[in-house]
C-alpha cells in the first residue's frame, strides 16, 4: 500500500538520512577492525569535529566555511587517535568488555566537556536560508544536496585510497589478518593509530554535515548512537562497504516503513504507524538480520575491509 | 545523613542483584547480554501493574520473576549461533523495543510518565526503622542470589558455561548442547534480574519507561567490569563502588566551589573520569575472576 | 608494563572511597546558622540540560531579589541545587541528599513528569513541601498535599490553547509535540477541548526529539492538509522543525505555538516569522519586568518558558517561610496553602485545594519582526 507516485521523495529522503548515518558508520567499522571492540566513544567524535569547526569559523574567519570544516574533521581524527593511544590500547589488552566500559566513561567525560565549553543550547552555522528545490514533488535544499555530495565525495576518496595505495594496502591487510600483516613488515601499531585517526576524521565530517543541515546539539553523539550502530552491525561489523549498504538499508526501512498507509486495509482514513516507534525500526532491522543473516549483509565473518 | 547512607546501601544491594545476574551471564556463560535493563524493566512493571491491581507484593514479585525469566529464554532462543558481538547488539535491539512499547502503550505502562503511588514496603514502621528493614530483605535476597550463582559457577553447569564461553565449538564437539546451556542461564539471569527490578519499584514505589535506556544496561555493565568480570563478589563490589560514586559525587561539588552553570557537567565529568581511572589502573577490575588473573600476569 | 602490587590498588581503591566519604561528612555538616536553605532538583545534565540550566536561572534571579528584600526571617536565603540527570533514581538520590543531609525544608523540582512524580511523592512520604515547577501532567495532582505547582497543568494550557485555536476560525488541525510526559499530556488536553468546542484534530505526531530530521512528521503534515498547525517543541529541535517547514512551503499554513517563546528560542527568524502561540504572560505589560530582569542578568531572551516558574516557586516559598515566622516543613506547608493570590512573575497565582494552580493567565502572541508580540484580540 505505499504509495508508488512520492518514489521520488523516498529516495530523496532516503539518500539523506543515508548521508547522515554512513560516514560514521564507516568510521566506525574502520577502528573496529582493527581495534576490535565497540567503541561508543566513537559517535562523540561527529559533535566533537562540529564544535570545533564551529569554534573555528567564530574565532578565525579567515579560512572560511571550508577551513573551519577541515579543521573540525582533522581535530575529530587527532582527538580519536590520542584516545585511541592512551587510553585504548591499554583497555582492550583486558578484554572487549573492559574497552566498551572505558570507551563509556571517556564518551560521558567527552559530552560533559562540550556542555561546558558550549553551554547547552544548539549551536548553528551561519548558512544563508535558500528556498528549496523542488523536483517533480520532491523537495531538497541546496545544503542537503551538498551534504550528499560531499559524503558520496568522501566515499569515494576513501575507498579510492583503500584501494590504491599502500596505506589503504597495510589497513586492508592488519583488518584481515594482524599477525600475517606484520609477518611481512607491516608496523600494525602505526597503521592502526592511522586507522583510528581516519575513523575519526569521518565522523568528524558526518557531525560537521549534520551540524551544517540542522545545528550541534551536544546529544548528538547520544542519537546516534543506536542508528549507526545498527547500521554498522546490519551491513556487517567491520565491512567497510557493508557500513554503507548498512546505512542505506536502515534509512531505507526507516522512510518506507513511515509511509505505508494502514488507514488503506480499515478504509477508515489514513492510519499510519505511530511515530514513536520510529527508532524501533532500526532494531527490528538488526533483529531480523541477525536472525536470519548473522554475518550482516556483506560481510565475511566481521573481518572482511 | 544516615538515612543517606541506608538508601545507599539499599539501592547497591538492589543492583547488585542485577550486577549478579549480568556477571552469571556475561562473565561466567560469555553472553555479552545488553538488553539487561529490559529484564530488570519486565520485573519492574509486572510488580508495579500487579500490586496496583491488588496483588501482595511478594506474590507480585514471584510473579516478576517469571516473567523475566521467560523473556530470558526467549532472548535465548534468538540467534541461537550468533557470534558474541552480534548477538549483543541483538539484545540492545530488543531492549530498546520493550522501551518502545512501555512508553508508547500507556494503557498498560502509564506511558511517559510511569506508574507511580505503588504501596510502600513495610508501612508500619517509619524512617529508618523502614530503611532498616528494606536493607535486611535487600541484603538477604542479594546474598540469596549470589550464593545461587556461586553454586552454579561451580558445578558441572558452570564448567560447561566457562568452556562455552572461550571455545564453543569445543563444547559443542564434546557433546553440550550449547543452545540449552544459553537459555539456562539468560532464564536462570532473566529472573535474578527480574527480582533486582521488582524491588527496585518497590523500594522507589516508582517505575517508568526512562530506567529502560540503554544507559542503564550500560550502568549494570559498569558495575560488572569494575567489579571484576567473571566473579560473583566483584560484581556486588562493582554495584556498591558504582552506586555510591552515583550518589556521593554531588558531595564533591559541596566541597570546591564553582559556577553553578557548571554543576552538571562537572558532575557527569567526574563520573566519568573516576570509572575511567579504574579501569585504567585495574583493567580487569577490581576482583577479577581467578582465571583471569592468571592470564594478567603473563608478560 | 609496571606491576603495581596488590597493596597498591587496594589502597588506591580505599582512597577513593575515602574521599568520597569525606566529601559527604563535609557536605553533611551543619549549614551556617545563618541561612535558611530550600533544596532543588533540576536536570542539569542529559537531554533536558537546556531546561535545567534555565530552571536553575530562574532559582538564582529569586535568590537575589529574595535576599534583596531583606532575606526570609532576617536570615540570608540559598538555594541548594541538585543535578538530576534527568534520570529518576539521580533525581531521588538528590531529593534523599536534600532531605536526609541538608534538611531542607522545601524541595523545588523537577521538570519532566516521569521524575517530578516519584521525587514528590517521596517528599510527601518524608512530610517536606514538594513545589513543581516544570511539570503539566495532571497526574501531578495525586501526589498528596504536601505538593505545589507554580506551572499551570496540561488542563489549564490546553483548553486556552484549544479556546484560541477555534476562536481564531481554525476548525482542521494537527498536533506536532515531543513524545515524552510533557506532549502526550499537553496533546490530550488539547484534543479534548478542541474536540469539545467542535473543532477536530486529524493527525497527532508525536515525535522522538532529537532527531537530524523531521521530513517524515512534516510530509504527513501536508497530507493531512489542516487548517492550522498546533506545535510545540524545545528550542534545538523547534529550529530543525521550523526551518524545515520552511523549507517544504509549509510556513504558509497557519501554525499556532505552544509556550511559543520556547518553540521559537533557536529558530531562525525568517522561519517562524507570522507564527501565532499562547504564551505564559512575560510579554504583557504586567509580565515585561521578569523579562528586563533576566536579560539584563544573562544577556540573552529567555532559552525557554520555564525559568519563571522556578523563580516564582522560590519567592513564594520564601514569602511562606516568612508568613509562617519557621522554616519548618508543616508550617510552611501550612503558610502556602493559604498564601492567597501571589502575583508572580509568570501572573496572579492562587493554589486550589489540590494545591495546583488554579488559573493560569496566558496571553496569545504573534513573532513578528523578529520578536514576540502580544498579539491584538
Amino acid at each position: 500500500m505505499i504509495q508508488i507516485l512520492p518514489i521520488l521523495q523516498i529516495l530523496i529522503d532516503t539518500l539523506i538520512r543515508t548521508s547522515d548515518l554512513a560516514l560514521i558508520a564507516l568510521g566506525l567499522n574502520l577502528s573496529y577492525g582493527v581495534s576490535r571492540f565497540p567503541n561508543v566513544a566513537h559517535v562523540e567524535m561527529a559533535p566533537l569535529g562540529a564544535a570545533v569547526a564551529l569554534a573555528v569559523a567564530a574565532l578565525f574567519p579567515v579560512g572560511g566555511l571550508v577551513g573551519a570544516a577541515i579543521a573540525g574533521a582533522l581535530a575529530a581524527g587527532l582527538a580519536a587517535m590520542l584516545l585511541h593511544r592512551f587510553a585504548f590500547e591499554r583497555l582492550a589488552g583486558a578484554g572487549p568488555a573492559s574497552a566498551l566500559i572505558g570507551s563509556l566513561a571517556i564518551a560521558m567525560m567527552l559530552r560533559a566537556g562540550l556542555q561546558a565549553v558550549f553551554g547547552t543550547r544548539p549551536q548553528q552555522f551561519d548558512t544563508p536560508l535558500i528556498p528549496p528545490h523542488d523536483l517533480w514533488g520532491a523537495i531538497l535544499s541546496d545544503l542537503q544536496i551538498a551534504a550528499i555530495a560531499i559524503t558520496a565525495v568522501c566515499l569515494i576518496g576513501f575507498f579510492a585510497m583503500l584501494r590504491l595505495t599502500p596505506l589503504g594496502r597495510s589497513i586492508r591487510a592488519i583488518a584481515a589478518n594482524p599477525a600475517l600483516a606484520t609477518a611481512s613488515g607491516i608496523d600494525a601499531r602505526r597503521v592502526t593509530l592511522v586507522t583510528v585517526f581516519l575513523g575519526g576524521t569521518l565522523a568528524g565530517i558526518g557531525g560537521i554535515l549534520l551540524a551544517l543541515v540542522t545545528q550541534l546539539d551536544i546529544g548528538m553523539g547520544q542519537m546516534l548512537l543506536l542508528p549507526v550502530f545498527a547500521a554498522a552491525i546490519v551491513g556487517g561489523l567491520g565491512s567497510l562497504p557493508g557500513a554503507v549498504i548498512g546505512a542505506f538499508a536502515i534509512a531505507l526501512a526507516e522512510t518506507l516503513v513511515m509511509r505505508i498507509d494502514f488507514g488503506l486495509l480499515a478504509a477508515d482514513g489514513p492510519r499510519y504507524l505511530p511515530l514513536g516507534y520510529l527508532t524501533g525500526i532500526g532494531f527490528a532491522l538488526i533483529v531480523v538480520t541477525l536472525v536470519y543473516r548473522p554475518e550482516g549483509l556483506l560481510s565475511r565473518g566481521g573481518r572482511r575491509a | 545523613m544516615l538515612e543517606f547512607c541506608l538508601h545507599v546501601l539499599i539501592m547497591s544491594a538492589i543492583f547488585g542483584i542485577a550486577a549478579v545476574s549480568l556477571n552469571l551471564q556475561a562473565g561466567t556463560g560469555g553472553l555479552l547480554n545488553f538488553g539487561q535493563i529490559a529484564l530488570f524493566g519486565i520485573g519492574a512493571y509486572a510488580v508495579a501493574i500487579l500490586t496496583r491491581a491488588g496483588l501482595p507484593w511478594p506474590a507480585a514479585l514471584l510473579a516478576g520473576m517469571a516473567a523475566a525469566a521467560l523473556a530470558g529464554f526467549a532472548i535465548g532462543r534468538l540467534g541461537r549461533d550468533l557470534a558474541a558481538e552480534y548477538w549483543a547488539l541483538a539484545t540492545l535491539a530488543v531492549a530498546e523495543l520493550v522501551r518502545l512499547v512501555a512508553l508508547n502503550e500507556d494503557w498498560l505502562t502509564g506511558g511517559p510518565q510511569g506508574i507511580g503511588g505503588i504501596a510502600v514496603l513495610f508501612p508500619g514502621l517509619d524512617g529508618v526503622a523502614r530503611a532498616l528493614a528494606t536493607l535486611a530483605l535487600a541484603a538477604l535476597l542479594l546474598l540469596g542470589t549470589a550464593l545461587v550463582a556461586r553454586r552454579l559457577g561451580d558445578t558441572q553447569f558452570g564448567r560447561v558455561l566457562r568452556l562455552m564461553r572461550e571455545n564453543p565449538d569445543l563444547a559443542t564437539a564434546l557433546g553440550h548442547d550449547i543452545v540449552a546451556c544459553k537459555v539456562k542461564v539468560l532464564a536462570i539471569g532473566g529472573a535474578m534480574a527480574g527480582l533486582a527490578g521488582g524491588l527496585y519499584t518497590l523500594y522507589l514505589a516508582f517505575i517508568g519507561p526512562d530506567q529502560l535506556l540503554p544507559f542503564e544496561t550500560f550502568l549494570i555493565w559498569t558495575m560488572v567490569v569494575l567489579g571484576g568480570l567473571g566473579n560473583v563478589a566483584g560484581a556486588v563490589v562493582g554495584a556498591l563502588l558504582v552506586t555510591a560514586l552515583y550518589a556521593g559525587i554531588p558531595f564533591l561539588k559541596d566541597a570546591v566551589a564553582l559556577p553553578s552553570d557548571l554543576t552538571g557537567s562537572l558532575r557527569v565529568f567526574a563520573i566519568g573520569s573516576i570509572v575511567l581511572a579504574v579501569l585504567m589502573l585495574k583493567p580487569q577490575g577490581l576482583v577479577p575472576e581467578r582465571l583471569r588473573r592468571l592470564h594478567a600476569q603473563r608478560p | 608494563m609496571a606491576r603495581m602490587n596488590s597493596m597498591t590498588r587496594r589502597s588506591a581503591g580505599g582512597a577513593l572511597l575515602g574521599a568520597v566519604a569525606l566529601a559527604m561528612l563535609g557536605g553533611g555538616a551543619a549549614r551556617a546558622q545563618d541561612t535558611v536553605t530550600l533544596g532543588a532538583v533540576l536536570p542539569l545534565s542529559g537531554a533536558s540540560a537546556t531546561i535545567g540550566e534555565d530552571q536553575r536561572r530562574g532559582i538564582e534571579l529569586a535568590v537575589e531579589k529574595v535576599n534583596a528584600d531583606g532575606g526570609v526571617l532576617g536570615r540570608k536565603l540559598a538555594v541548594a541545587v541538585e543535578d538530576s540527570g534527568g534520570r529518576a533514581q539521580s533525581a531521588i538520590d538528590a531529593a534523599r541528599k536534600l532531605v536526609s543531609v541538608s534538611k531542607t525544608p522545601v524541595v523545588i523540582g523537577e521538570y519532566s513528569s516521569g521524575n517530578t512524580i516519584p521525587v514528590g511523592q517521596y517528599l510527601q512520604r518524608e512530610g517536606i513541601v514538594h513545589i513543581n515547577p516544570g511539570s503539566s501532567s495532571p497526574v501531578i495532582k495525586t501526589i498528596g498535599d504536601r505538593s505545589f505547582s507554580t506551572i499551570g497543568l496540561d488542563d489549564v494550557a490546553g483548553k486556552f490553547t484549544a479556546q484560541a485555536v477555534y476562536g481564531m476560525g481554525h476548525r482542521k488541525a494537527v498536533f506536532l509535540a515531543p513524545n515524552n510526559a510533557y506532549g502526550q499530556g499537553v496533546y490530550a488536553e488539547t484534543k479534548a477541548a478542541f474536540e469539545a468546542l467542535g473543532g477536530q484534530i486529524v493527525a497527532n505526531l508525536l515525535y522522538t526529539e532529537g532527531q537530524s530530521n523531521y521530513r517524515r512528521e512534516l510530509q504527513r503534515i501536508a497530507a493531512a492538509k489542516p487548517d492550522v498547525i498546533i506545535y510545540s517543541g524545545y528550542g534545538q529541535e523547534a529550529a530543525t522543525i521550523n526551518r524545515e517547514a520552511f523549507e517544504l512551503g509549509l510556513s504558509k499554513t497557519p501554525w499556532f505555538g505552544i509556550y511559543l517563546s520556547m518553540c521559537t528560542a533557536d529558530s531562525r527568524p525568517e522561519t517562524v516569522e507570522g507564527q501565532m502561540g499562547m504564551e505564559v504572560n512575560y510579554v504583557g505589560p504586567d509580565g515585561a519586568w521578569y523579562r528586563d530582569t533576566y536579560k539584563k542578568k544573562f544577556g540573552k531572551e529567555f532559552a525557554t518558558t520555564f525559568s519563571g516558574y522556578t523563580y516564582d516557586a522560590v519567592m513564594m516559598a520564601a514569602a511562606a517561610i516568612n508568613k509562617a515566622g519557621s522554616a519548618e516543613p508543616a508550617k510552611i506547608r501550612e503558610a502556602l496553602a493559604a498564601l492567597g493570590d501571589y502575583a508572580g512573575a509568570t501572573g496572579p497565582i492562587a493554589f486550589d485545594a489540590q494545591g495546583q494552580r488554579k488559573t493560569q493567565p496566558y496571553i496569545v502572541v504573534s513573532y513578528k519582526g523578529g520578536e514576540l508580540k502580544t498579539a491584538a484580540k
